[in-house]
């Protein structure tokens, strides 16, 4: 796996030394998302957990690639503005916006699907590490159902978040995205090849690309530094986090698990599900065989 | 106390320079060892070490940068002969 | 050049057109909308050699018009009201990454639904480091886009210049306007080249960087002002050039009438009109009275303006917004600017036109016999004067 993905990499853009948090989901799904697409890429990024881990004070860069700083609820306005700013020089870029979820999926839901519905050829990544993280994991629209965080507190009350996330992939497709896809950091070679893609159909100016990526946080799900990779595994072979993409009206899935293993395994690894009864792991076991069977109906 | 020089700003908040590196590989309090007879160069550990802390060598094996080496343990956990494993560093 | 009977819409409309812009994005609303239907239409018919994006909300649009202006691009929008409520984010930007964007703001309402004319919409972004412009007529509007331009590209400034015109008394009056030839305008504005604006991916520049207390935002927010220091300057200097091409010369304000006046008025945008006739008039009775009109209202031209009124007695300004449980913004300035001088005049002021309400004759004469009379005997007025308050003749003092 890992020769296929090494040659597709066109640099290492990011300098090292960076203040992300060990173990960090979301510094992997940045690093292969610009090292794929390369030196001639204009970053977009808001406030946020990649945004403060790509900036430092005193006015010194971490990427080697021209980049600008939108405000949390516009991601992909700006980018629509530079890539026509670039048609218009005649010059060819890629455009990428790298983004959370909480800019993505709550504050800029707007502006980002008057871009798919514009078919501005821009590329779009959410990296899905289901919090706003970096103000200290409160939760987002995309916080899963049951999830602990400072925002959906365990006590007497209240036990967690009582709602499931929102469908962003859906509603992306359903707004006009040229292209869109869910990848995971646990299968980087699927990751990579969609980036690629991305960069196809944007480079075709088919319309906008978007890739939801999910990126496991240490720090806000509570898990040991070293398991990462483990958590992305287990959410993609539990079927809670299905890989596939869109294109020209059809969906595929890029990777199936031959036998799905029950979502209690992922559920356990995590201390933010800690306090889930039973019953709500139930639910949510319901609710992800009830997903794919709809995936499996639509075949 | 930071000197800033009011007549060298750029004219609006621009990032010019890279970052001299900072040596994140402090933070550690577990560290990373490869053991070369081991080690089936894979590239498993290359691919998901979240800092890029480890680079190909060439003979086309792999080596730990140690300077920006955060010791989270992605390596150890993955590698699937189990060439890497996590030593308590003091 | 010819006449033409223009709306205040089609007038700024084209003379955008003649700007060779690269890039425009606009949203309906009352009582601009019919600016982004005329761009779009010139885009359509090869007119404009521009892009149109269609935005899904000004928020959007400012923030498309960030990017693109990152990217080089010469661009425009048109605003009012809760619209530039709207993209009240975004513009705080534009200012700090220098991008020097033009926009049509038709000075509408903030708050209330009210679709007239009033100044509260730009006024509750004046401290944002936009270059605010208000117009008197549309030829005014037509001379002042073509000219923001070039104000707003001058490596003196690079700041974004909103021209405000008053909704619905401006926007969609008619009156006879000349729109300068293109040959004209090519000759008087040269081409958009930003130097510190760069997405070369060899210089990797990283912009809207952060800046905190200890690091340089002190330093830049000075710089910035420098910049709109400076703009006073250039606003003078591009409005004698264009004098020179056109034979209308606008500065940072109109002294109308100031000779041995002992009543000075102090308005803005389309009120102006009015005030004048009623000046004139006065004049012709034998009355000491004068206007000076501020055009330039961010940089507040406090020299300028301070040269135009010394040495009249009464100063009354007619300020088309409040601030509330403040003193409203016109008064706030004029005061600051005579505050240090000793023997300033008395200083009344007077809320006219709010929420578009109408600013007449009948009721701009009873302010000025008002105001002479409340210097004959006590030589101030205790509260502010509400012009056309409760709908008549009679303006309150509350």
């Amino acid at each position: 796996m890992s020769k296929q993905v090494e040659k597709e990499m066109r640099g290492e853009l990011v300098a090292e030394g960076g203040p992300l948090c060990p173990g960090c989901g979301a510094s992997l799904a940045l690093q292969f998302a610009l090292n794929t697409l390369g030196k001639n890429t204009v970053l977009l990024t808001t406030p946020g957990c990649v945004c403060m881990g790509t900036l430092t004070f005193d006015l010194h860069t971490l990427v080697k690639v021209p980049q600008i700083f939108t405000l949390f609820e516009n991601p992909a306005a700006p980018a629509t503005g530079v890539k026509a700013g670039l048609d218009r020089a005649g010059t060819e870029m890629n455009v990428l916006c790298f983004m959370g979820d909480g800019g993505t999926v709550d504050l800029g839901l707007g502006g980002v699907t008057g871009v798919a519905e514009r078919g501005d050829p821009v590329i779009y990544i959410c990296y899905d590490n289901e919090a706003y993280m970096n103000t200290g994991n409160q939760r987002s629209s995309s916080t899963p159902y049951g999830a602990l965080t400072m925002t959906t507190p365990v006590g007497k009350n209240l036990k967690g978040k009582s709602r499931f996330k929102k469908d962003m992939p859906g509603i992306m497709a359903s707004s006009g995205a040229a292209y869109v896809a869910t990848a995971s950091i646990a299968y980087i070679d699927d990751y990579v090849q969609k980036v690629r893609r991305a960069e196809e159909v944007t480079a075709n100016d088919e319309g906008m690309a978007y890739i939801h990526v999910q990126a496991p946080c240490p720090t806000g799900w509570r898990f040991q530094t070293k398991d990462t990779i483990k958590v992305a595994r287990l959410a993609v072979q539990s079927g809670l986090w299905p890989l596939y993409e869109i294109y020209s009206d059809e969906f595929k899935l890029t990777r199936r698990p031959k036998e799905r293993v029950p979502v209690r395994e992922y559920l356990n690894t995590q201390g933010r599900f800690r306090h889930l009864s039973d019953e709500q792991k139930d639910l949510i076991q319901a609710h992800t065989e009830n997903r794919w069977r709809k995936i499996d109906e639509s075949r | 106390m930071k000197k800033i020089d009011y007549n060298n700003l750029p004219e609006t908040p621009t990032a010019i320079k890279l970052r001299p590196p900072v040596e994140t590989g402090l933070w550690r309090t577990m560290k990373p060892v490869m053991d070369d007879e081991i080690c089936v160069k894979c590239g498993i550990c290359w691919m998901y070490c979240p800092e890029r802390a480890i680079k190909k060598t060439k003979d086309n094996g792999y080596k730990i940068n140690y300077a920006y080496c955060k010791g989270c343990g992605i390596c150890g956990e993955e590698c699937p002969t189990g060439a890497i494993k996590m030593v308590e560093e003091i | 050049m010819t006449l033409k009977l223009l709306s205040g819409n089609d007038a700024v409309s084209n003379a955008v057109k003649t700007c060779k812009i690269d890039l425009i994005s606009a949203m309906p609303i009352t009582p601009v909308s019919p600016i982004s239907e005329k761009l779009a239409q010139f885009v359509a018919d090869g007119d404009l050699d521009a892009r149109f994006i269609e935005a899904d909300g000004e928020h959007s649009v400012m923030s498309i018009l960030t990017g693109a202006s990152i990217a080089g691009c010469r661009t425009f929008t048109a605003t009012c009201g809760t619209g530039l409520g709207f993209m009240c984010n975004p513009i705080y930007n534009v200012p700090v990454m220098r991008l020097p964007i033009v926009m049509a703001v038709g000075n509408r309402p903030q708050g209330l639904l009210d679709f007239l004319s009033d100044h509260s919409d730009t006024m509750s972004v004046r401290d944002s480091g936009w270059i605010q412009m208000y117009v008197e007529n549309n030829q005014e509007a037509v001379d002042t886009v073509i000219q923001a331009y070039k104000i707003a590209e001058d490596k003196r400034v690079l700041l974004p210049v909103m021209m405000c015109f008053d909704g619905w008394y401006l926007s969609y009056l008619s009156e006879p306007v000349t729109i300068p030839s293109q040959e004209m305008v090519d000759s008087f504005l040269p081409p958009f080249k930003p130097d510190h604006l760069s997405l070369d991916p060899e210089k990797h520049l990283a912009y809207g960087y952060q800046v905190n207390a200890e690091n340089y935002n002190m330093e830049f927010r000075c710089k910035f002002n420098q910049a709109m220091e400076r703009a006073k300057t250039v606003i003078t200097e591009v409005g004698a050039e264009y004098g020179s091409l056109t034979g209308r010369t606008h500065g940072l304000v109109e002294p109308f009438m100031t000779e041995d006046a002992e009543l000075i008025l102090v308005t803005m945008g389309s009120m102006t009109g009015t005030a004048k006739q009623v000046v004139k008039e006065e004049r012709a009775k034998g009355k000491a009275i004068g206007l000076v009109k501020v055009r330039s209202f961010r940089p507040f031209p406090g020299e300028a303006l301070m040269d135009s009124v010394k040495e009249a007695s009464i100063v009354v300004t007619l300020d088309r917004s409040i601030s509330f449980g403040g003193n409203p913004p016109l008064y706030s300035e004029v005061a600051a600017t005579l505050f240090p001088s000793e023997d300033r005049p008395t200083l009344m002021g007077a809320y006219a036109g709010v929420g578009g309400r109408d600013v007449t004759e009948e009721r701009l004469r009873e302010l000025i016999t008002q105001t002479l009379e409340a210097y004959e005997k006590k030589r101030t007025i205790k509260g502010r004067i509400w012009v056309g308050f409760n709908g008549g003749e009679n303006n309150k003092v509350i």
